[in-house]
């Protein structure tokens, strides 16, 4: 006997050293305060002396045995952290529960397969261009915080439907922006504004009357700036201004039931055009005295936020200066040293601030996220999808700069190709088997090769102009300016009429503002819209354009 | 009156509010119009033709079936063009609800038609219409948010049997219908084909219409100086369509280009009381109290608002009703013992007798709110940040529009929020309705004052007046 009580308490010993103690405790949930298992079903039952019935889920616990488990009357259930009803587990489902005595007092459900995961495309955030370096963009957002996200290779950009490139984005563009991810930065679409984010004229007027019902201004002696100059248009303007739009008075935000307190005074605004009427944008009232400077910045004190200009005048500036860069409305951190503005000021020579800087620079590329070149040149060969000039120009910095070697370029079949003396399109096929580059016998029959103007993104042409003879680039002058109209005139063709035209000046390194508009034929131009070639007829009154020109006949045109 | 040449005729045959917005464009052309005037573009003859004229607008609401008819009678606005377009379209909708998921699906079927367009020596009459329309409406206790999917196809014979034109209509709308305003924008793709003996051409054009209305709040300051009140808020309602064609059509001479149409209705001007709160005037949240006040969302004749106590749930929650216009079945006054004795609250402790009774059962009907313990409301109790970011979005139905669980927030104190109110905290900050503090932390166990409450519920407001209707319109027209 005392045999086999020596082997029994031995055999105990081995079970209670080998046996893990969390199998032992699983053996008994209660004990251990929690249970951990598979739902199997759910069920109330009445009992006598309660109001409401008792609430059991039969839960399988990991190790294999069923509990029929009681629910506390304010026991807390969720299913991955979102409070439910029992009614939503499902049997399978897996689930965590803590007792309190003999009641589980919370029932954690676990069904989510997928941790923090949207839909494509779930997260959108709208909101202004402030910067573009090479992919990385910042807006700002509708709620006025500043948000900074990626575009890669993949990032679909598009613009009013159709797709595009960063290298169309613009300061003071509105964007909306599409992620995969709730914490990702890098966009998987990108839809860019309409055209109707640019500024259509820059106006100044007396305030007149502040119809806060029907969101409408009415000023008198309205004057529009046009080359550099305000020009009377009409006396009495009523034009829409929502109240969100922001008015200041020098550096002072202005509540616009406030408005109406300026009556009398002389305001400036820019507006916009949408759905076919004129919306103000941005308002900032007159405080003492205007005078007109049109100059080069030189320096930026940040810290005073005033800017030194090329005649040494220092102008300060603040969150109401109306700032106008590339057609569009932009905020004070667009201003860079260097850039040629037009500066309405107020107040005192000594205390000059700004109340209106418009930026009178244009670039082929107004980002470093586009590779634009534009080249002129003989063509000297000619295979399938690539082309050689020789002895060819680039527009660098707004000045034609010679080049005396040879220069490998491509095209494919989204080139559009056009032969200016036929004035038609001609696909890569004609290209090549025209006379437009001509081997030894051709040259022998005094033919010779034709030359191009090229518009390309690195060495990829985008759009290439032919012609027979070269023109004398040293006529050209490099342009900036705002359609007017567009017209088609029976004896020149295609004409557009430009205001707030500006020249680039090698000389002094600085675009000059003319004091008059111009007209300019289209009839041999190549006018590029997005990266392709566009008709006369599709050019816009409002268009911001850059231009090459030879007098008063367009060569090039780029819509900005 | 006698120049009124359009007149909109709205009869309502039933109480019930229709379930689709009451801003929508007329019909599906891209047309736009006001009280006085409807325009419209045709392009059936190969080129754009503006068309001008009224329209007369009938709807009869049944509750589960709508009937709206359209009725047409234009003339080209270039005076040079002769024309007319007589047009009667009638439509039946119908409304399958699904109440136990918060949601209707509504169909739109065309019962009959008749159209005649009359351009120069041509007149185009319609030979047949077909149409499929269905959207799906999920009705949240704040607004009500719907999409839909549409097909049609007309087609028209030219003068009896010279030729056909024929328009393939696909496209959609999306909306949403609140108290503070609603917007429908419809997205539209016409295919049209036009044949005439030999000539035939093609032609596409793309639609963007919205009929958007809203009401704001302004304020209107008292020209007198010897009032007893310095000025007030009114309530402006506007109403305004926008449209725009894109069109191409390989017509000869090939006609492209884009046009855009806006007609504005008369703005409607309520003013509102005047709150003179002594305790009020300087404080940094006064606006928003004043204009809570002035919607009638916080009721009361005491001079002291006491902005800077805690605000307690049971306000709150009649607060959020009460913006949101959703009605309270409030039983007459001269029954209510006998109701009250029949009544059952659903919380153990809000007693039907207790003032606020109504507004907070109808808050957890409409599942606005869900109490602090099953059964339980704790009227009295203070409100939390997160009780309130949560209360919000429920009643929006966006914190259905949170990542599946496991997500992180971006806020330093993260691990503060209640599990409850993570997905509220997640579409607020979506939304723009709350952002963290300097530090980045959102408190969300910090009790909310009557000031801070205030402050936001009207940014709350502002969502349903003005950001919605930026994202339904101007989000989706100029983008396109």
């Amino acid at each position: 006997m005392r045999k086999w009580l020596a082997v029994f308490i031995v055999m105990g010993m081995i079970i209670s050293i080998f046996t893990p103690a969390a199998a032992l405790a699983a053996v008994n949930p209660y004990s251990q305060g929690f249970i951990e298992g598979y739902v199997k079903t759910s069920y109330s039952v009445a009992e006598e002396g309660l109001q409401t019935p008792t609430r059991f889920v039969r839960i399988e616990s990991y190790d294999g045995p069923e509990y029929d488990v009681r629910l506390h009357r304010d026991a807390y259930l969720t299913i991955d952290g979102i409070p439910t009803s029992l009614d939503a587990f499902r049997p399978g489902m897996e689930v965590y529960g803590r007792f309190q005595g003999m009641s589980l007092i919370s029932l954690e459900g676990f069904s989510s397969t997928r941790v923090g995961y949207i839909e494509p495309e779930q997260k959108v955030r709208t909101g202004t261009v402030r910067k573009i370096d090479r992919n990385q963009i910042q807006i700002l957002t509708a709620t006025g915080e500043p948000m900074t996200f990626f575009v890669h290779s993949s990032t679909l950009i598009r613009k009013k439907g159709a797709a595009t490139s960063l290298s169309n984005l613009y300061e003071g563009d509105r964007v909306k922006v599409y992620f995969d991810e709730v914490d990702g930065v890098m966009a998987s679409r990108l839809e860019i504004i309409n055209e109707s984010i640019t500024i259509k004229n820059l106006y100044r007027g007396t305030l007149q009357a502040v119809d806060n019902v029907n969101d409408r201004l009415t000023l008198s002696y309205v004057r529009v700036m046009e080359n550099g100059n305000w020009v009377q248009i009409q006396h009495v303007m009523r034009v829409a201004c929502a109240s969100k739009v922001p008015i200041y008075q020098g550096s002072q935000k202005i509540s616009y039931d406030r408005l109406k307190n300026y009556r009398g005074q002389d305001i400036y605004f820019v507006t916009r055009q949408l759905w076919g009427e004129e919306r103000v944008e941005k308002i900032i009232i007159q405080s003492q005295y205007e005078r007109l400077l049109s100059s080069q910045i030189q320096d930026i004190n940040w810290y005073t936020e005033a800017m030194e200009l090329k005649n040494n005048q220092n102008i300060g500036f603040h969150d109401g200066t109306i700032i106008v860069k590339h057609g569009r409305l932009v905020d004070k951190y667009a201003l860079e040293k260097g850039m040629d503005a037009l500066v309405v000021t107020d107040g005192r020579l000594a205390s000059d601030s700004a109340d209106v800087i418009y930026i009178l620079n244009e670039a082929i590329d107004h980002n470093n996220a586009g590779q634009h070149y534009i080249y002129a040149g003989k063509l000297d060969q000619l295979v399938e999808n690539s082309l050689w000039l020789k002895d060819f120009f680039i527009l660098n910095e707004h000045e034609w700069e010679s080049y005396h070697s040879e220069k490998q370029l491509y095209y494919s079949h989204d080139t559009s190709i056009y032969d200016l003396e036929e004035a038609r399109f001609i696909n890569p096929e004609e290209l090549l088997a025209g006379d437009y580059v001509v081997g030894e016998q051709g040259r022998e029959e005094g033919l010779e090769n034709w030359h191009v103007y090229l518009y390309t993104d690195g060495d990829q042409v985008l759009s290439m102009v032919l012609q027979k003879d070269m023109d004398s680039l040293l006529n050209q002058r490099i342009s900036a300016g705002q359609v007017v109209a567009v017209s088609d005139d029976p004896l020149v063709g295609w004409t557009i009429q430009l205001n707030n035209m500006r020249d680039w000046s090698a000389r002094n390194q600085q675009w000059m503002m003319r004091n008059a508009g111009m007209r300019l034929t289209l009839s041999k131009c190549m006018i590029i819209k997005n990266d392709s070639v566009i008709e006369a007829a599709d050019l816009k009154p409002g268009d911001h354009l850059y231009i090459v020109r030879d007098d008063f006949y367009g060569k090039l045109v780029l819509v900005k | 009156m006698k120049r009124l040449t359009a007149s909109i005729l709205i009869i309502l045959f039933t109480l019930s509010l229709p379930l689709t917005a009451a801003a929508a464009p007329a019909d599906i052309t891209g047309g736009v119009h006001d009280e006085y005037k409807y325009e419209e573009v045709i392009f059936l003859s190969g080129e754009p033709v503006k068309f001008i004229g009224e329209v007369k607008i009938s709807d009869r609401d049944r509750g589960d079936t709508r009937s709206l008819s359209y009725t047409f009678r234009l003339q080209p606005e270039d005076q040079n063009i002769e024309g007319k377009l007589d047009r009667r379209i009638n439509y039946e909708i119908t409304y399958d609800r699904h109440d136990d998921k918060g949601q209707t699906i509504a169909h739109t079927n065309l019962k009959n038609y008749r159209e005649t367009i009359t351009l120069g020596e041509d007149k185009y009459s319609l030979d047949d219409y077909q149409l499929s329309w269905s959207d799906v409406i999920d009705n949240r206790p704040a607004s009500d948010f719907y999409s839909g999917t549409l097909t049609a196809r007309k087609t028209y014979t030219i003068n009896k049997d010279e030729g056909q034109v024929s328009i393939d209509i696909s496209g959609g709308d999306v909306g949403y219908h609140n108290f503070w305003g609603n917007t429908e924008t419809q997205m539209l793709d016409y295919y049209l084909r036009h044949q005439r003996g030999e000539t035939q051409w093609e032609g596409t054009v793309k639609i963007l219409v919205s009929d958007s209305s809203k009401k704001t709040l302004r304020y209107e300051s008292n020209e007198a100086n010897h009032s007893s009140f310095p000025g007030g808020h009114m309530r402006v309602t506007n109403q305004e369509m926008i449209s725009r064609y894109e069109y191409d059509l390989s017509s000869s001479p090939r006609q492209s280009g884009t046009i855009e149409l806006k007609r504005e209705m008369l703005p409607r001007v309520e003013r509102l009381v005047v709150p003179k709160f002594r305790d009020v005037s300087g404080h940094w949240a006064a606006e928003d109290i004043n204009k809570l006040y002035s919607l009638d969302v916080f009721e009361g004749n005491q001079q002291f608002f006491v902005p800077d106590v805690v605000m307690t749930r049971a306000d709150f929650a009649k607060a959020v009703v009460k913006a949101c216009d959703i009605r309270v079945q409030e039983p007459q006054k001269k029954r209510s013992t006998r109701r009250s004795s029949q009544e059952k609250s659903p919380f153990v402790d809000v007693s039907v007798k207790h003032p606020d009774y109504y507004y907070i059962k109808e808050s957890y009907n409409k599942g606005i709110i869900t109490g602090t313990a099953p059964g339980r409301f704790s009227p009295e109790g203070k409100l939390s940040r997160a009780q309130a970011v949560t209360i919000l979005m429920q009643a929006l139905g966006f914190d259905a529009k949170a990542p599946s669980p496991g997500y992180s927030l971006p806020f330093s104190d993260e691990k503060d929020i209640p599990g409850w109110s993570r997905d509220a905290f997640y579409a607020a900050w979506d939304i723009g309705l709350i952002r963290g503090d300097t530090f980045n932390q959102v408190h969300p166990n910090r009790y909310l004052t009557r000031a801070e409450a205030s402050a936001m519920l009207m940014r709350f407001l502002e969502f349903l007046q003005e950001d919605l209707q930026q994202d339904y319109r101007e989000n989706i027209v100029l983008y396109n």
